[in-house]
């Protein structure tokens, strides 16, 4: 049952990062209503899958298309496609595929060595370091976002309020539901995602006629020769670690991890001026990374109950629709849904590999589909997948207003990411304020004097300030710059 | 007053000012035990002086910056987007009087024929694949409870 929802998911996923303009976070909150009726751990494993399976399916439009299937992609278009002109396109998709499966093992072993001592340690954490964990990670994710910081910032603090908006969890109090009652449980992460990753993207799809042109071309030879493995075992061994240390990051995510990767074996290699005309590196480098870092950011989730990036906030809401809460206590409590998860990663990586190069002539016909026929499907899914949330017509609505919030948005260049990622902190970060408060008995120092918070806020604190007096932030706009979340 | 961002700061910062008098309206409580207002509070604080920072950078900043109007002359098909948010907004509506299925094969069609013009064949034929489609598999086989309007379907 576990292996079919494994099997699923990653196929699902596959095609999901194959197309454009639907991403993973589109996919897995489209997907969330499938998964109510299965147990928890079937639902965990399948949306997992649905995760890693787009990191896959996301370089083959890339490689081919030259569009990226999705974000974490972005970097393998400029090597890929040049290979599939040069008629290589074979050796590109298989690189990919095997980089990203020696990667999504080695990433899921270290997951798995890594996670239990982790839990003891998240064990002994208060309310302070609950908080300080939780404003890094915020911090983080608007330090990598593109564009003005200040802006990201706002975009958060937003984010953070609308995750007010409810019953206050201590006294019961209505907060800011305009007297509506269905305002009353909060506001769904799953509504702010639908809306502002599902329909925004729609909207701004629409707006412009859309035109794919596939490269067509001979795709045979799919296991890279001798001179390919040596040019690249280098690159995946070091887009592995990367990509998994980037991802443990609160904030970090397979996006940059990629990007990442690329700019460290340009800056390694003994040809770097060739990057970008279709080498081998500069495809294995980030396709290993970018699935590396998707085993990498489930330690923050499932050690510290912590999401680190909107795919793992999005995992967090399927396991509290399951009634489950992740943290230490969930791994202490319920191990086997953790290893359940561990291990159906570990398959669901073979099946991708051995699934997907057969497949590939099956996702360039997917690739034809025009967009004018998808996107109404797309929009269709979106809409059911709101409703049955919790049967409520009012949730459509609120995924509209979302929607229309996240493509002005889109337009006055904010980012969505770091408010979604606060709605689903917010109402964690207020809980854990409040009470870092209340255990102090009203002294802020608590969040200075214990060793712990007080690392991170200076963490945090550099990270606020350094943009102000380098130019770092400004060069690392310049390759961000054409990234489409 | 040129710059985009300069308008969004303003609007956040009025956006900023309604959310102060909000929490103000909730128990504050105090610091040894803070209230359900202490939060959102501190919360408006800091997002009104970040969009007025905002206002002042992008006023100060010499560099130039997409204006309102840019945004606005961009090439942008504007009444086809508008299009798809009133068929949402109606569909939304509808939902609960003519049922899932109806409300669904006719915003199919809507989408299919008024965004990217096809032929009717077509889009007669997906919009009964979407709509019976999905109720296949959403209502009968995974029996979630999609909402049933006066025809009981």
């Amino acid at each position: 049952m576990n292996l079919l929802c494994a099997f699923l998911g990653a196929l699902m996923g596959t095609l999901v990062g194959v197309l454009p303009g639907l991403g993973p976070v589109g996919a897995m909150s489209m997907l969330l209503p499938v998964t109510y009726g299965m147990p928890p751990t079937g639902a965990v494993i399948m949306l997992a899958g649905i995760y890693y399976g787009a990191q896959y399916g996301g370089s083959t439009t890339s490689i081919l298309v030259n569009i990226p299937g999705e974000s974490a992609s972005v970097v393998t278009c400029l090597d890929g496609y040049q290979m599939a002109r040069q008629g290589r396109a074979g050796a590109a998709l298989g690189i990919s595929a095997f980089g990203s499966f020696i990667a999504g093992t080695l990433g899921v072993l270290a997951l798995s060595f890594l996670a239990p001592p982790l839990v003891e340690a998240a064990l002994s954490f208060g309310p302070p370091e609950y908080f300080a964990l939780m404003c890094l990670g915020l911090t983080v994710l608007t330090f990598l976002a593109h564009g003005s910081m200040l802006k990201a910032l706002i975009i958060a603090i937003l984010g953070l309020f609308v995750g007010t908006i409810g019953l206050d969890i201590t006294t019961g109090m209505q907060r800011f539901t305009f007297g509506l009652p269905d305002l009353m449980e909060g506001v769904g992460l799953v509504q702010v995602a639908m809306g502002m990753f599902g329909i925004a993207e729609i909207l701004s799809n629409i707006e412009k006629t859309m035109q794919l042109s596939i490269f067509e071309t001979k795709l045979k030879g799919y296991f890279p020769n001798r001179e390919d493995w040596k040019r690249s075992i280098g690159s995946i061994l070091r887009g592995t670690v990367v990509g998994f240390f980037l991802g443990i990051l609160p904030g970090g995510n397979a996006i940059i991890a990629s990007f990442s990767s690329y700019a460290i074996e340009k800056r390694l290699s003994k040809r770097p001026d060739l990057f970008g005309t279709g080498v081998i590196e500069g495809v294995a480098a980030p396709e290993s990374a970018n699935n590396a870092a998707s085993s990498g950011c489930f330690i923050p989730l499932m050690t510290l109950g912590i999401p680190s990036n909107v795919v793992m906030a999005l995992l967090l809401g399927a396991l509290m629709i399951h009634g489950l809460t992740p943290g230490p206590m969930l791994m202490v409590k319920k191990p086997d849904l953790f290893w359940g998860v561990i291990c159906s990663m570990y398959i669901g990586n073979i099946m991708l590999l051995v699934l997907n190069l057969p497949l590939i002539p099956l996702w360039v016909k997917v690739l034809k589909i025009p967009y004018r026929i998808l996107f109404p499907f797309i929009l269709l899914f979106c809409l059911i997948g709101v409703y049955t949330v919790n049967n409520n017509v009012f949730d459509i609505y609120l995924t509209i207003f979302f929607g229309i919030v996240g493509y002005v948005m889109r337009k006055l260049d904010f980012e969505a990411a770091p408010f979604i990622l606060a709605v689903v902190l917010g109402p964690m970060m207020e809980k854990a304020f409040r009470q870092s408060l209340i255990m102090s008995r009203g002294d802020f120092s608590t969040f200075v004097t214990r060793p712990i918070p007080a690392v991170i806020f200076g963490i945090a604190t550099v990270l606020l300030i350094l943009p102000m007096f380098t130019k770092t932030r400004q060069e690392k706009i310049a390759v961000l710059k054409d990234d489409t979340m | 007053m040129k710059k985009a961002d300069q308008w969004s700061g303003l609007a956040l910062a009025i956006l900023a000012a309604g959310m102060i008098r909000a929490a103000l309206g909730l128990p504050f409580g105090d610091i040894h035990k803070p209230g359900p207002g202490f939060f959102p509070l501190w919360l408006g604080v800091i997002l009104g002086c970040m969009s007025i920072g905002l206002f002042v950078q992008t006023t100060l900043s010499k560099r130039s910056a997409p204006t309102i109007r840019n945004i606005l002359e961009e090439d942008v098909r504007w009444s086809k987007v508008l299009l798809v948010l009133v068929a949402l907004v109606l569909y939304a509506f509808l939902l609960d009087y003519i049922g899932f299925l109806v409300a669904t094969f006719l915003l199919m069609i809507v989408l299919l024929r008024f965004i990217e013009p096809q032929s009717w064949k077509a889009v007669i034929g997906l919009a009964l694949v979407g709509s019976a489609g999905s109720y296949l598999i959403f209502e009968v086989w995974m029996k979630l409870r999609l909402p049933k309007g006066f025809l009981g379907i």
